[in-house]
């Protein structure tokens, strides 16, 4: 036996106190880091704010169409770059419910509004002269184990082929970054102009216009401008920031900032609270193991960092189930969202040790009146009789 | 004789709410390196209070303890923890050990506090458990030993450590006459046998006969002090 091991043996005989103690610091922890990871989400939307993007779709809802003589007229706007398009694809590999986001892309002017991404040389001419040539991300090249130069059919639920086949097939052509690019892990980039010629119907049209403004003009003033232009035309247009974008989706979560602190103050109040009344229990309950110790030589310093020990190892413990548990709901999350950017729990090795420490700081700081108290004990009385 | 443990004009008082109460008044004793006392008295007498002081438990509010010739230290609990630690075993008339540890176990913890290694502890633990009889019981909970069997397992924790003193408080207070007969012979061979210098706290006329010297306390002062012609267990 050693002293951790008699931490732990005494941990172990009180499975329900134990229990008990871990049980609310766990759930409170829990909390705590979902707020960390969602706000890790949250950090690549102030990322997209500063890209000085605006999305643009019809007024009515996302699924009606705008034309693709919208870009050009927006790009007539003083303050704007550039404009590319989107149209939404919608399909799925092979069954059903292996989905994934496909976007058919204008190739001529996306990657000038998002960040060109890198490709070798032959991804590059693959790309260029292939029409039937796909790109996508490191990270779907990996869940289908796809490499450059396979063929894959993917279904559409939206779109019919000329032959009323829906189900397309693609040659892949590049693999990139997902993050370089700004978009989902889980990303796949169609030529626009071969999926434009070969679909049966909605020729012409796109599912939204990605606006890329000049950093010295004033993006709110082009986000209205572009609405007022279309405000009379047969498709009026509803601009926003591509974060605002986002953010609409993770909306449905709760104002955050408000989230954070509530969480925050769970947090404090419940590690302090059974840290300070655990303690004082085991200094109550153990009154004479102590006194027995202290007569052996342990000082009361000594004593109190064991029992210490014994509440951090609980605390470590709940945050480590609390640890699993997130990442879990956070595969669990990717699953559900298709590894969508838009809903995502998002944790590092850093927010881990981040909880960590703040676990065992607050252990600490709701030890120390017990500590206090276990210092003025006269420990020596506890062995008199009638104690 | 050496003189060893040096009580000089010890005075202890506790605070009961308003009221002083005098536990110890003017105490003067002296007990020589290797000697076996038997301190008692009526309850309330202060024999535990004596005790806790000799052992460092506790400090005197006036006189003082010396041990070897050397005052002990009244520095800081920790301080005096280390000097229990090295030179004092203690044994209770009950409740000694600790109930969700092995007898090996309990043993071992007064070496925790020591630098050697765990195959070094395993084996000073269980020469001493052997030395008390018990060399067969290392794996039972205290709730699996007989009482006199958990006060040999005391006394093994409390010499496991090689301290001079050992300070029993009614070591047998809670023991049937056979078993108490065994804890009293086994104190009496560390006295002879391992040199300790020993105190023991009884009721017991007849376990008190095992010392070489008796004690008796009464209302804080001490009042006889007699050699026995012969300590042996009748
Ligand atoms: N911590 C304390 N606070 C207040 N009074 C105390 C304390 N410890 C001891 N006393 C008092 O001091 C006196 C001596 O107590 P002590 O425990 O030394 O007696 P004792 O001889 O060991 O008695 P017993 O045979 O019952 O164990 C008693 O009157 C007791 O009430
Ligand atoms: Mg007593």
């Amino acid at each position: 036996m050693n002293s951790p091991q008699y931490i732990i043996r005494n941990l172990t005989r009180k499975p329900v106190h134990v229990t008990l103690t871990i049980i609310p610091i766990c759930v409170s922890f829990v909390g705590f880091i979902v707020i960390i990871g969602v706000r890790n989400a949250y950090d690549f939307e102030r990322e997209l704010d500063s890209a000085n993007r605006l999305v643009t779709i019809n007024r009515q809802s996302i699924i009606q169409p705008l034309a693709q003589t919208l870009p050009e007229t927006v790009r007539e706007i003083p303050g704007v770059n550039q404009v590319t398009y989107v149209t939404w694809f919608g399909g799925y590999f092979e069954q059903p419910d292996v989905r994934f986001a496909q976007y058919a892309i204008e190739q001529s002017t996306y990657f000038q509004v998002y960040n060109p991404v890198e490709l070798t040389l032959a991804e590059h001419e693959m790309w260029q002269d292939e029409p039937r040539a796909v790109l996508i991300t490191e990270q779907l090249a990996n869940r289908f184990n796809w490499r450059v130069g396979d063929l894959v059919t993917i279904t559409s639920t939206i779109w019919q082929q000329t032959n009323f086949d829906n189900r397309w097939q693609f040659i892949i052509g590049g693999i990139f970054s997902s993050e370089q690019a700004d978009t989902d892990p889980n990303a796949m980039f169609i030529k626009h102009d071969f999926f434009d010629n070969n679909r049966l119907v909605g020729r012409g049209t796109l599912t939204f216009a990605v606006t890329k403004v000049a950093a010295n003009s004033d993006i709110d003033t082009v986000q209205s401008n572009i609405d007022n232009i279309f405000a009379n035309s047969r498709t009026p247009t509803f601009t926003s920031r591509e974060s605002a974008f986002v953010e609409s989706f993770q909306r449905q979560l709760g104002d955050l900032g408000f989230l954070t602190q509530l969480v925050m103050t769970i947090v404090i109040m419940v590690v302090l609270l059974l840290t300070t009344s655990s303690l004082v229990q085991s200094i109550v309950e153990r009154r004479r193991e102590l006194s027995i110790l202290s007569a052996v030589g342990y000082s009361k310093l000594r004593l109190g960092s064991i029992l210490i020990a014994e509440v951090l190892v609980i605390i470590v413990g709940a945050v480590i189930f609390a640890l699993l548990f997130v990442q879990g709901l956070s595969l669990a999350v990717d699953q559900w969202a298709d590894g969508s950017q838009l809903l995502k729990i998002e944790l590092n090795a850093l927010d881990s040790i981040w909880v960590f420490v703040v676990a065992l700081f607050l252990g600490s700081i709701g030890s120390l009146l017990p500590l206090a108290q276990l210092l003025r004990t006269d420990l020596a009385s506890n062995l008199k009789a009638g104690a | 004789m050496l003189m060893y443990i040096q009580i000089q004009n010890v005075s202890k008082f506790y605070r009961k709410g308003a009221n002083r109460v005098k536990a110890l008044e003017k105490v003067n004793l002296d007990i020589g390196l290797n000697e076996f006392v038997a301190l008692k008295g009526p309850s309330g007498s202060g024999k535990t209070t004596l005790m806790n002081l000799i052992g460092g438990l506790d400090t005197p509010d006036a006189g003082r303890v010396l041990i070897g010739g050397k005052e002990i230290v009244h520095g800081s609990d920790r301080q005096r923890a280390n000097w229990r630690a090295e030179n004092v075993g203690f044994i209770f008339q009950f409740n000694n050990l600790l109930s969700f540890l092995t007898a090996e176990q309990n043993v071992e913890i007064p070496l925790l506090l020591r630098r050697m290694s765990s195959a070094e502890r395993k084996n000073k633990v269980k020469a001493v458990l052997k030395l008390v009889g018990l060399g067969d019981r290392l794996n039972h909970k205290p709730n699996e030993l007989s009482g006199g069997q958990e006060q040999r397992v005391a006394i093994a924790r409390a010499i496991v450590a090689d301290p001079c003193i050992l300070l029993c408080d009614e070591p047998t207070g809670d023991l049937d006459k056979e078993s108490a007969d065994e804890v009293l012979a086994l104190l009496r061979t560390l006295k002879e046998s391992f040199n300790k210098t020993i105190l023991m706290v009884t009721h017991d006329q007849h376990a008190s006969q095992v010392a070489d010297r008796s004690i008796i306390l009464n209302k804080g002062k001490l009042v006889i002090d007699q050699l026995h012609s012969c300590g042996k267990l009748t």
